[in-house]
């Protein structure tokens, strides 16, 4: 087995690193008197706890979450505690050690220091204007937050601070690094004709205001809350069941030869950093950014490294991109199937860069 | 300090000779170095094959825990206030410990639980063996395979929802924090470490309102065989359980569900299972929450088995049938399991016992719960 397999054999290497031999440490202890004075000398790591120095062999360890009675997980092996799960750095612990004479001892122990990061949070796309439909919107995080909590911490409000019960779908969607939310409005009711819809009535109702409200209770993976109660302001307008059309979207194309950057500027909302990366220019090289414009509308502005060479080119738009109503390119979220099929919108959109 | 003694004794004992791979279901496995960031789902395959699915790097893993028994022992009494010895083992309070899923090891009895920690979200298998002994589960000599699975054109998958096997092939289910779409993966066996999954986007029809064609996700699923042909039966939020048939498809085709029933809105599935009662006759059962007050029954947490004659439904089924949730009873074929009331998570131990983790006014007990 190599040793970074091998949790001791990990512990016990790194401990000798920094220290002196672990094993000469036991062999010393074998023979040492059954009186631990002075106490054990021990160090605690996220995923180790280890005996420095004792007078006297220690046969087990013992580690307990402050104030609990149910032992943490994990092992002694060779002067060394693995717990089964890391330790939290700014956690207390209480370690009890069982020497060979049958005597035991206690001490307590905190992990390091908590971080003091306070998180932050945003609304994304940071507008209040929303059509009454929107299936998902996303908060995002300056640190990695708790998860597991986000409905006791989460509250969707109408006119006057009526609590909009149900509000959202209970599955969780982080992104990898625990940074962004999805948030996805309870999509039995923002579909038409659901059972939920008919009978607990949609989530938004189009020309309310409403309130997304995070508590700031809500922990950073650190432990810090965000302190303070975070409300962001949602206008609901008019359900959207069009597809996106890109042939409507306004493009203001570059000069031959400068280093304007390309533009196109939808005609309606899409979260911004998704759309981002939706939109491609295969054969360009440069940075793509897109803001929320005019509340309602989107800009995607692309910044060249190289002056325009004249020329045909074609921005390529992937055909999974929703709308807040989850609309793509291909068809509506909703599809009626009484009536004709929507046509498939054009995935891309060509432009020309004329010579000066 | 006595619950931890027993617990590491039995952990030495799962896990303290290397264990033989069957060569039929893991090619090439890996063998200590196994950590997880993420876990959702966790189930069983034969042979004590745990298939876990960790959305974090959107993968699932397979491991052979060599937990086969010979004999299959289980839960001998409820093991009461579970979350306080599981919280405590993970140096965290009650109130930071979510258990994430439940899977029971037909082939021991032997109970794996799916925890996270908050506030830092660490997660921790867990066993219980049939003493009620509560210990990690220790992967270090274990051998096993990882299988990622690939994500939309945008986006990766961020949620796995499900995860099972079938005897030929590993099956998840997924969507994406970018899309609205649901996925079905499959897994071929052997399981290759490394190796990638197919994938089909899954899209139904909702019977309640005959008209709208919608891509709502699958929570959770089993899979099915009928007439020689494979299929993934699922069920989504606000209940409609559909079937998929997945043979001869390629990757990143679309299979359209045949819905076949609906167990009424305001409910969300968390678990499926079938099985076969004493006179033979075969059931699935839908393990769900219920967001408003229950009418008609003690808990917000119930199950309701259905007839497996209704899977045989073959075209989009208009007429599925609807369980009214104002009523104990029916239609025909539908029937609320007594013994799953209060139940937050649930898995089939055999055709006559399910083991549950039973919510009881706010602590959590480890039960076997008998199938009628």
């Amino acid at each position: 087995m190599r040793t970074e397999d091998d949790p001791w054999a990990a512990a016990v290497s790194a401990t000798v690193s920094r220290q002196f031999s672990i094993f000469s440490l036991i062999g010393l202890l074998a023979f040492s008197p059954l009186h631990a004075d002075p106490p054990p000398r021990l160090r605690i790591e996220q995923k180790a706890l280890s005996v420095i120095a004792s007078s006297v062999a220690i046969q087990d360890i013992m580690v307990f979450l402050k104030g609990s009675p149910e032992p943490v997980f994990g092992a002694f092996r060779h002067g060394i505690f693995i717990p089964a799960a890391p330790f939290v750095r700014g956690q207390s612990y209480k370690v009890r050690l069982s020497f060979a004479d049958g005597s035991t001892t206690s001490q307590e122990m905190t992990f390091g220091e908590a971080s003091l990061a306070k998180p932050t949070v945003h609304l994304s796309p940071a507008t209040g204007h929303i059509p009454a439909n929107t299936l998902k919107l996303y908060l995002d995080f300056s640190e990695p937050m708790e998860q597991g909590v986000f409905l006791r911490h989460l509250m969707l409000q109408r006119r006057k601070g009526e609590e909009v019960v149900g509000a959202f779908r209970e599955t969780e969607l982080w992104s990898p690094d625990g940074k962004r939310l999805t948030v996805l409005l309870h999509p039995g009711r923002q579909k038409t004709g659901v059972n939920l819809q008919v009978d607990e009535g949609p989530v938004l109702l189009a020309g309310e205001p409403h309130s997304l409200v995070v508590s700031g209770q809500w922990r950073s993976t650190s432990g810090v809350q965000l302190g303070k109660e975070v409300a962001f302001r949602l206008e609901a307008i008019a359900a959207d069941h069009n597809p996106p059309d890109p042939t409507r979207w306004q493009v203001q194309v570059p000069k031959a030869a400068t280093m304007q950057p390309l533009v196109v500027i939808t005609d309606e909302l899409f979260e911004p950093q998704i759309f981002q990366r939706a939109l491609q220019l295969p054969e360009v090289s440069g940075q793509a950014e897109a803001s929320v414009i005019e509340q309602k509308r989107l800009e995607w502005r692309f910044k060249p490294v190289k002056p325009w060479p004249p020329g045909e080119y074609e921005v390529t738009i992937d055909p999974d991109l929703e709308d807040l109503a989850g609309n793509t390119t291909q068809g509506p979220f909703e599809v009626n199937l009484t009536t004709a099929k929507m046509p498939v919108r054009s995935s891309s959109i060509s432009f020309c860069v004329p010579v000066r | 300090m006595k619950s931890a003694l027993l617990s590491l004794l039995a952990l030495s004992t799962l896990t303290a000779a290397p264990v033989a791979v069957s060569p039929s279901l893991i090619e090439s496995p890996q063998t200590g170095g196994l950590e997880f960031k993420s876990l959702s789902s966790i189930s069983f395959g034969p042979n004590g094959l745990l298939l876990v699915a960790e959305p974090g790097t959107a993968s699932v893993v397979a491991i052979q825990t060599g937990d086969v028994g010979p004999e299959t022992k289980v839960l001998e009494k409820p093991v009461a206030d579970i979350g306080s010895v599981i919280a405590g083992g993970l140096g965290a309070k009650k109130e930071d410990i979510t258990i994430k899923d439940l899977a029971a090891n037909p082939a021991s009895g032997r109970v794996y639980l799916a925890v996270q920690r908050r506030p830092d979200n660490a997660v921790l298998i867990i066993t219980v063996d049939a003493a009620g002994k509560v210990a990690p589960f220790d992967t270090a000599n274990l051998p096993w395979a990882r299988i990622t699975l690939p994500g939309g054109t945008a986006s990766k998958v961020t949620h796995i929802t499900d995860v099972a096997f079938d005897g030929t092939r590993v099956f998840a289910t997924g969507t994406c924090n970018e899309e609205f779409a649901s996925r079905i993966f499959t897994i071929p066996v052997p399981i290759q470490h490394g190796s990638s999954a197919k994938v089909f986007s899954a899209e139904t029809y909702h019977v309640a309102h005959r008209k709208w064609e919608t891509k709502a996700p699958i929570q959770s699923f089993i899979p099915y065989s009928e007439n020689g042909e494979t299929f993934v039966v699922g069920a989504f939020a606000c209940t409609p359980v559909a079937k998929f048939k997945v043979d001869d498809l390629q990757s990143g085709a679309q299979v359209k569900g045949v819905s076949m029933v609906e167990l009424g809105s305001g409910n969300r599935p968390l678990d499926l299972f079938s099985y076969t009662d004493k006179s033979g006759k075969d059931w699935l059962v839908v393990h769900t929450q219920r967001f408003a007050k229950n009418s008609f029954g003690p808990s917000q947490m119930w199950a309701a088995r259905i007839s497996m004659d209704y899977l045989n439904a073959a075209q989009t089924n208009e007429n599925a049938a609807r369980r009214d949730d104002k009523k104990t009873k029916g239609p025909d074929g539908i029937e609320i399991v007594d013994s799953l009331f209060g139940a937050v998570q649930a898995d089939k131990l055999d055709n006559t016992r399910a083991i549950i983790l039973k919510d009881n006014k706010g602590t959590l007990s480890l039960e076997v719960a008998t199938l009628p």
